[in-house]
């Protein structure tokens, strides 16, 4: 049984939405504002309360989760409205498609799935759009139809799920080098090669490597949205869905921990490597990395996606939602190619040509070149 | 003031030799003053008279103290005071003595080793007594001279003297010169009678005709000289003076002769000139058009073949000497009153350069001669022009023709840059401007073989460079539309600052190993390129003196 969250607003009991422009919670109907962790008191003190009344709890009991086994979809049926709402098994917040309803289903934040880290979202819709289309702006051979026909389909503010891991890493690291000296005595020329060993050893300490935990999410997307700043993450709750839609993982941090080991890895051997100058030749001959006082956290990043429909195809399109970082890529213009490849030939062509012809008049014939 | 004192002592300086020497004008000994007394001079003077009485050559003694240079000195000293033919003159000044030789007869007695070892060492043994030391040295020439009468075959006396008998002992059929010597001296036997008899024939003809002795000699060695002392020797010591004429000073210059010497020992050969013949010989004349003709012959034992190809190319030389101007790598030929001598050299070296660097001969004829322009260039070119591509400017006093000759020369100068040629000397044409004319013919022939056709391959490869260098910004371009989407495959941003601690760093020797190479030294070795045409030539004929004191001019070397 999923238990569907939901804030109510204390002034007019229409749903609240967390806005990050102030990032306060908010109500769009009344518009009065509350600070998150007010309202989680407030809501509490209204759990205890209604348990102290021994009110009825139905409201929470009417939600009723079904289980389609052929289309791995569950369904949910919405608190306010009554609608149903579609979502796959690592649906946690989303918005129902009949009230707008912001809906929060607690179950997927609960036990191991409850989130250590939010960062809530500081960019709003508005500022997604406009980052799209600061995103065009410069690129010479998009084509041109792209910019005026290109829909977008959908923008979505989602809170994906990550890995983050820190770590104590110590690397020892090998390598076999030479160094050489050659001198000459008027008979002979001489040459001394010596041969090194090259004993390094190293720690460092690696904080919060971001790997994202959701199987739906392009890896290299997410890569690119790097860096979120840390230092403004506050402690998971569930007010900070509100509006948003959001997942749980669904890659455990045992599979996602390789790509974060993979990337301090290489980052201590590219260090350690910087200690071998020096010398004429330099070759690795062995590296054992152990990594000590490890680190997980489950955290909550604000992304927006855009999906945009161009000419029959969908391109996605990511922003970070704490730092307004835009990546994704666009359709190219073949026709725009090839005409800037030629306008560029041309000019090389005729400032080498150029030369050529000039060599010519001041007598080396073309020599020169 | 100090300048002009100066200026007057030196002067003065500069007199003094003259002085002391017109001081006693009429003896034959000349000291400072004070040395030697009156007496002591009359005493040296006689003995000196006996001497040349006896022996014809006159002994002469001078010493003085002034700095200036011994030998000039003594030259001077010779002009004023010597009027006999022959003479040895001992000359002494402060530091160095000198012997002066003056006549044939004084030259044969008195070899340098002579006046060094029996004069000198006579003067010097006498210690403290001027007069004793110059009686010593007039004893010692008094010996030497009788000497030389008692073995006139001494060879001090005649030390170039062919070694055999009778150097000229040749066959009567062999024809003789205008002069009477052998035109061939076929000392090897190389040609058969008849050959030998033709050939010799043949090169007095060519000696009558042109009024210049060609002859051949063959030898079987050199013994102790070089080809060309041997071969200028053979001219010398054996009479070929045909056409010899005493000169203004009344000595005999050489006779008018090219010999071709060959010695078999080591296939040496060298060609003399004398006379006339160093005129038509130009070294250029005698390296490239004569030795071309024979040496080939010479190389494959083709003696005949060699001999008659050297009389054939001497008659063609001479031919041009005589009747136009000797062949030479000139390419500027004009008349004495017609171009100044500088304009002359520095067009010559300007179309040499061109030759060099393009091989095209660029020629500049004016003549007198204008009777039959074309037919005069074509003989010009038979005869001058050693390129096989030429340009040639012939100007005459009612017209100039233009002739180009080969392909290159004939691609280069086509009709509409003659045509332009036209234009470029008009200005000094018109005038009658020799110097001009040849001065704007030779810049703008210069100007026509620099141009270069326009290197089209280059330009394709600039074209296909455009292309690849296109690829450039258009990839960076394309770069853009990724649109910043990449894997993360470090983490060098999350890396703690200053976490980053280096706990071991250590370097463990584990061996040294030396090899060691034989040192190679090396030198650049930037030679040159082979000659080619005219290249080295500077015109003219470079001469050296024989050991008789003949002029001679020729080349050697090795077939």
């Amino acid at each position: 049984m999923a238990q569907l969250l939901e804030y109510k607003c204390p002034s007019c009991g229409a749903s609240l939405q967390f806005d990050s422009g102030s990032q306060q919670v908010v109500c769009p109907y009344c518009d009065s504002s509350f600070d998150p962790q007010s309202l989680i008191d407030y809501d509490a003190f209204l759990k205890q309360d209604a348990e102290n009344g021994k009110s009825d709890t139905w409201e929470k009991d009417a939600q009723k989760w079904t289980k389609d086994e052929a289309t791995g979809l569950n369904v949910y049926v919405c608190g306010a409205c009554g609608g149903e709402v579609l979502g796959d098994d690592t649906l946690a917040s989303a918005r129902c498609p009949f009230c707008d309803n912001t809906v929060i289903m607690k179950r997927q934040f609960t036990g191991d799935w409850k989130p250590d880290l939010v960062i809530p979202f500081k960019l709003d819709r508005e500022a997604a759009k406009q980052g799209f289309r600061k995103h065009l702006f410069g690129k010479k051979l998009l084509p041109k139809a792209f910019r005026s026909e290109s829909n977008i389909e959908e923008i979505k503010g989602i809170y994906v799920p990550f890995w983050l891991f820190s770590s104590d890493v110590s690397a020892s690291m090998c390598y076999n080098a030479t160094r050489s000296r050659s001198w000459t005595d008027g008979r002979f020329d001489y040459v001394e090669t010596s041969r090194y060993a090259l004993l390094r050893a190293a720690d460092a300490h690696f904080s919060r490597i971001p790997v994202d935990g959701s199987e739906k999410m392009d890896d290299a997307l997410m890569d690119s949205l790097e860096p979120f700043d840390f230092s403004e993450a506050v402690d998971f709750q569930t007010a900070y869905l509100s509006g948003y839609f959001s997942d749980r993982y669904d890659v455990n941090a045992d599979v996602s921990v390789t790509r974060a080991q993979d990337r301090f890895r290489s980052t201590v051997s590219r260090l350690v490597s910087q200690s071998t100058g020096g010398f004429s030749s330099v070759a690795a001959e062995s590296t054992s990395i152990s990594e000590r006082n490890n680190k997980r956290e489950y955290a909550l990043l604000p992304v927006w996606l855009l999906h945009v429909k161009w000419n029959g195809k969908l391109y996605t399109y990511a922003m970070n939602g704490q730092t307004g970082k835009f990546v994704g890529t666009l359709p190219i213009s073949k026709k725009r190619t090839w005409g800037f490849w030629a306008l560029y030939a041309a000019i090389f062509a005729l400032v080498l040509g150029g030369f050529v012809v000039l060599g010519h008049f001041l007598g080396c014939g073309g020599g020169c070149l | 003031m100090k300048r002009i004192v100066t200026l007057f002592l030196i002067t003065l300086l500069l007199l003094v030799p003259v002085l002391f020497a017109q001081a006693d004008a009429d003896g034959r000994v000349f000291t400072d003053e004070g040395v030697l007394s009156d007496e002591e001079i009359r005493a040296i003077n006689a003995r000196a008279d006996e001497l040349y009485a006896a022996h014809g050559i006159a002994p002469y003694f001078f010493f003085y103290s002034g700095e200036s240079d011994l030998i000039p000195f003594a030259g001077q000293f010779a002009d004023a005071h010597v009027p006999e033919a022959n003479a040895i003159v001992l000359g002494l000044n402060s530091e160095y003595y000198y012997f002066l030789k003056k006549g044939a007869a004084a030259e044969a007695a008195f070899p340098d080793d002579v006046c060094d070892e029996t004069l000198w060492s006579a003067f010097q043994t006498v210690q403290n007594d001027p007069e004793g030391k110059i009686l010593a040295y007039l004893d010692a020439v008094d010996g030497v001279l009788n000497a030389v009468a008692a073995n006139p075959t001494d060879p001090t006396v005649a030390p170039t003297q062919a070694p055999e008998e009778d150097p000229l002992a040749v066959p009567a059929y062999i024809a003789l010169t205008d002069g009477g010597k052998p035109t061939l001296v076929d000392r090897e036997q190389l040609l058969t009678e008849s050959q030998a008899e033709t050939l010799s024939k043949r090169l007095k003809e060519i000696g009558t005709a042109y009024r210049c002795d060609v002859i051949i000699a063959t030898v079987s060695s050199l013994g102790s000289k070089t080809a060309e002392e041997y071969a200028d020797d053979f001219f010398d010591y054996n009479g070929y003076d045909y056409g010899a004429t005493p000169d203004a000073s009344g000595t005999t210059v050489n006779g008018d002769g090219i010999l071709l010497l060959l010695s078999m020992e080591d296939r040496d050969f060298a060609i003399s000139t004398s006379g006339y013949a160093i005129t038509a010989f130009t070294d250029f004349g005698i390296q490239t058009y004569l030795e071309d003709r024979f040496l080939p012959y010479l190389r494959e034992n083709d003696y005949n073949g060699g001999f008659n190809a050297f009389a054939d190319g001497c008659e063609e030389l001479l031919r041009m000497a005589r009747e136009d101007v000797p062949y030479d790598c000139y390419h500027v030929y004009a008349g004495e009153n017609a171009m100044q001598a500088s304009v002359k050299a520095e067009l010559n070296q300007k179309a040499e350069q061109l030759m060099l660097e393009h091989g095209v001969g660029v020629y500049f004829v004016e003549t007198a001669d204008a009777s039959d322009p074309g037919a005069y260039l074509n003989r010009f070119i038979t005869d001058h022009v050693y390129e096989s591509d030429a340009v040639l400017f012939c100007m005459t006093p009612y017209g100039y023709t233009v002739s180009t000759n080969g392909g290159v020369a004939q691609q280069k100068f086509t009709d509409k840059e003659l045509k332009k040629l036209d234009d470029a000397i008009r200005p000094y044409y018109g005038k009658g401007d020799v110097n001009g004319t040849a001065t704007a013919y030779m810049d703008y022939a210069e100007k026509v073989l620099n141009k270069r056709p326009l290197n089209v391959f280059a330009l394709i490869l600039s074209f296909l460079g455009g292309g690849l260098f296109g690829l450039i910004p258009v990839s960076s371009m394309k770069r853009q539309l990724k649109g910043g989407v990449s894997k993360n495959t470090a983490a060098d941003r999350y890396l703690e600052p200053n976490s980053f601690v280096m706990t071991q760093n250590s370097d463990v020797l584990l061996g040294k190993n030396t090899s060691r190479s034989v040192h190679v030294v090396r030198t650049d070795s930037s030679s040159g390129g082979g000659r080619s045409g005219g290249g080295g030539f500077h015109g003219g004929s470079s001469t050296h003196t024989s050991s008789s004191g003949g002029t001679h001019g020729g080349h050697s070397g090795k077939f």
